[in-house]
């Protein structure tokens, strides 16, 4: 199951990666942050857009960074949302 | 980013060098090379080719190289069973060699002695290892079990806490008395291994943690000689080589980084040990400072001179360093990012502190910037930014080297090991500062500013804050922090 909103996430650090010089093309279990693609001011702008454009609360002290270094992980942190 | 762009392989033989470098930098995108490394011949040479390296570089010790290359052996020969094997190889590193630094074994000797026990010091280590071990398992079980749900919602606030009441115990009782060695001893263990044991917390937590009694074996993994983790098991499962074709791709660039560290090591011995700072009489940083509260009047431009020289030496040694632990890791058949990636070429401060730093700057950024990012000032995003830098770069930064230092309260006293930290605070202070005005204020160049401004200026302005900031890079008080204040305007022309 795809959240419908996982394109515009897709879009967003296509985006990020341009930015930083890098090709807009990552796959969707390709690690982002952990692997240096992105750093941490791209992190925040992830964790920004999670929280202001889907309502995510990141407060919580579960929740883990991890759980947003690949789009498939967002995907699920998306879904999760939602239901 | 960390990776290195690396334009692909030519083909054919050629006698140009740089053909030769290029085929070198691309062998592990090269299918036939590829295939080569997974032939047992392949695997034979890689490893002794990659022995080779471990053993003749000189910074890493030989017991270490000793249990490095067993890992390596155990790993090759039975690569579905790596992390129970490396789970196995880093307990029984944790046991033997449980502590960070040289003063804290001399203390414990001493320590041991007055137990009156006539058994060597080894079967103390294991002893309370393996104490401590039970202590780590019992977290770990209560980050799934929450029993105790403040624990695990604040691990990390909760080791730091226990570390802070140790300290202060081991500072206010008597020596003599047996609740001070206790104290004295499980501080060492807990401080030694804080962010380690932090990591493994962490990633329990994680879809991909390790059984329970495996996460043990990373308390101190087998590669972990130096104060700072290069993350926890579930970031080393992310990266594994799940084919036997991934598991040459990470074993080439393995062997690749090795011998770049190599030669960055041969570079810092003879271009700066051996030629500017011996045969040219150059001094060294500390040495000039302390030469210059002595009296030695330098012109400013050699002041500069000095200072150059350290940073560089210091950014090379640093990376052949971090770069043979790296290679280790990947050997052992887990791709990680590097953990220095072109950081001169950086064009904003905090661009520089990712790249020269990535681990250490990975760390303060998993236990300090984003639990605080998550939860402070969430309506006022410039003060978030600025908060959450201020506590990775500020508070984690000296809280981590203070951490680490806290059992030398009770060798050198507690105000001598607080001064000697006043240097790094300035340090910190001027990097926090730096980083939130990199983030919120300063303009990312482009390449439409124009060369000047997008390729040079940029990247000198990154590289002078830094050498700036080596003034202060100190943790052991050599020389007292205001001769290092003295020295720095003195860059400056302002005599003191």
């Amino acid at each position: 199951m795809i959240s419908p909103h996982i394109d515009t996430v897709r879009e967003t650090i296509a985006g990020m990666l341009v930015a930083r010089g890098q090709e807009a093309h990552f796959g969707e279990d390709e690690s982002l942050f952990d692997s240096g693609r992105l750093d941490s001011i791209a992190a925040v702008d992830v964790l920004m857009t999670l929280e202001s454009q889907f309502g995510i609360d990141l407060s919580d002290p579960d929740f883990d960074i991890s759980r947003i270094d690949t789009l498939q992980e967002i995907d699920r942190l998306l879904m999760a949302h939602a239901s | 980013m960390t990776s290195v762009d690396i334009p692909s392989a030519p083909t054919g033989i050629s006698l140009n060098p740089l053909n030769w470098r290029r085929a070198w930098l691309g062998m592990d995108r090269s299918e036939a090379v590829q295939l080569w490394a997974q032939t047992a011949q392949g695997q034979i040479i890689l490893h002794l080719a990659f022995a080779a390296i471990l053993f003749t570089n000189p910074l890493i010790r030989t017991n270490q190289a000793a249990l490095l290359g067993i890992a390596l052996v155990l790993c090759a020969l039975f690569p579905a069973r790596r992390m129970m094997l490396l789970s196995v190889l880093g307990t029984a590193y944790f046991l033997l060699k449980p502590f960070k630094q040289e003063p804290f074994y001399h203390h414990f000797s001493e320590i041991w002695a007055g137990i009156g026990a006539n058994l060597p010091g080894t079967v103390g280590f294991v002893g309370f290892g393996l104490v401590f071990l039970v202590f780590a398992f019992v977290m770990v079980i209560n980050q799934t079990s929450r029993k105790v749900e403040m624990i695990a919602r604040y691990p990390i606030r909760f080791l730091l806490a226990l570390s802070a009441l140790l300290a202060v115990a081991t500072v206010l009782l008597p020596q003599s008395h047996a609740a001070f060695s206790a104290s004295w001893i499980f501080l060492s263990y807990l401080t030694g291994s804080f962010f380690f044991l932090g990591y493994v917390l962490l990633d329990s937590r994680s879809k991909s943690a390790l059984p329970r009694h495996q996460q043990l074996g990373f308390v101190r993994p087998v590669w972990g000689y130096g104060h700072v983790p290069l993350k926890g098991p579930a970031f080393l499962r992310k990266f594994e080589a799940k084919t036997a074709t991934d598991l040459a791709v990470t074993r080439l660039k393995a062997i690749k980084l090795a011998v770049w560290a190599v030669i960055l090591f041969w570079v810092w011995e003879i271009a700066f040990n051996r030629v500017l700072f011996g045969a040219l009489h150059l001094p060294q940083l500390d040495t000039a400072i302390a030469a210059g509260a002595a009296g030695a009047a330098e012109a400013p431009a050699m002041r500069w001179l000095i200072l150059a020289a350290d940073f560089l030496a210091q950014i090379i040694i640093f990376g052949a360093t971090i770069h043979i632990f790296v290679a280790v890791i990947r050997m052992l058949g887990f791709n990680i990012p590097r953990g220095m990636a072109r950081p001169l070429s950086s064009r904003t401060m905090s661009e520089f502190w990712a790249r020269y730093l990535f681990y250490f700057k990975e760390i303060l950024a998993d236990f300090f910037f984003y639990p605080t990012f998550q939860r402070y000032f969430k309506n006022h995003p410039k003060l978030r930014l600025a908060f959450a830098t201020f506590m990775a770069a500020f508070v984690g930064n000296v809280l981590f080297d203070l951490i680490a230092g806290s059992p030398s309260f009770a060798i050198t006293g507690f105000w001598p090991t607080i001064e000697a930290f006043y240097s790094y605070v300035i340090y910190a202070g001027a990097l926090t500062a730096g980083l939130i005005w990199s983030q919120i204020a300063q303009k990312k160049p482009t390449a439409q500013d124009g060369w000047l401004r997008y390729e040079v200026i940029p990247r000198v302005q990154v590289l002078v804050f830094y050498a700036l900031l080596q003034v202060f890079d100190d943790t052991t008080g050599s020389v007292p922090v205001g001769e290092r204040i003295d020295f720095f305007f003195s860059l400056f022309g302002a005599a003191p």
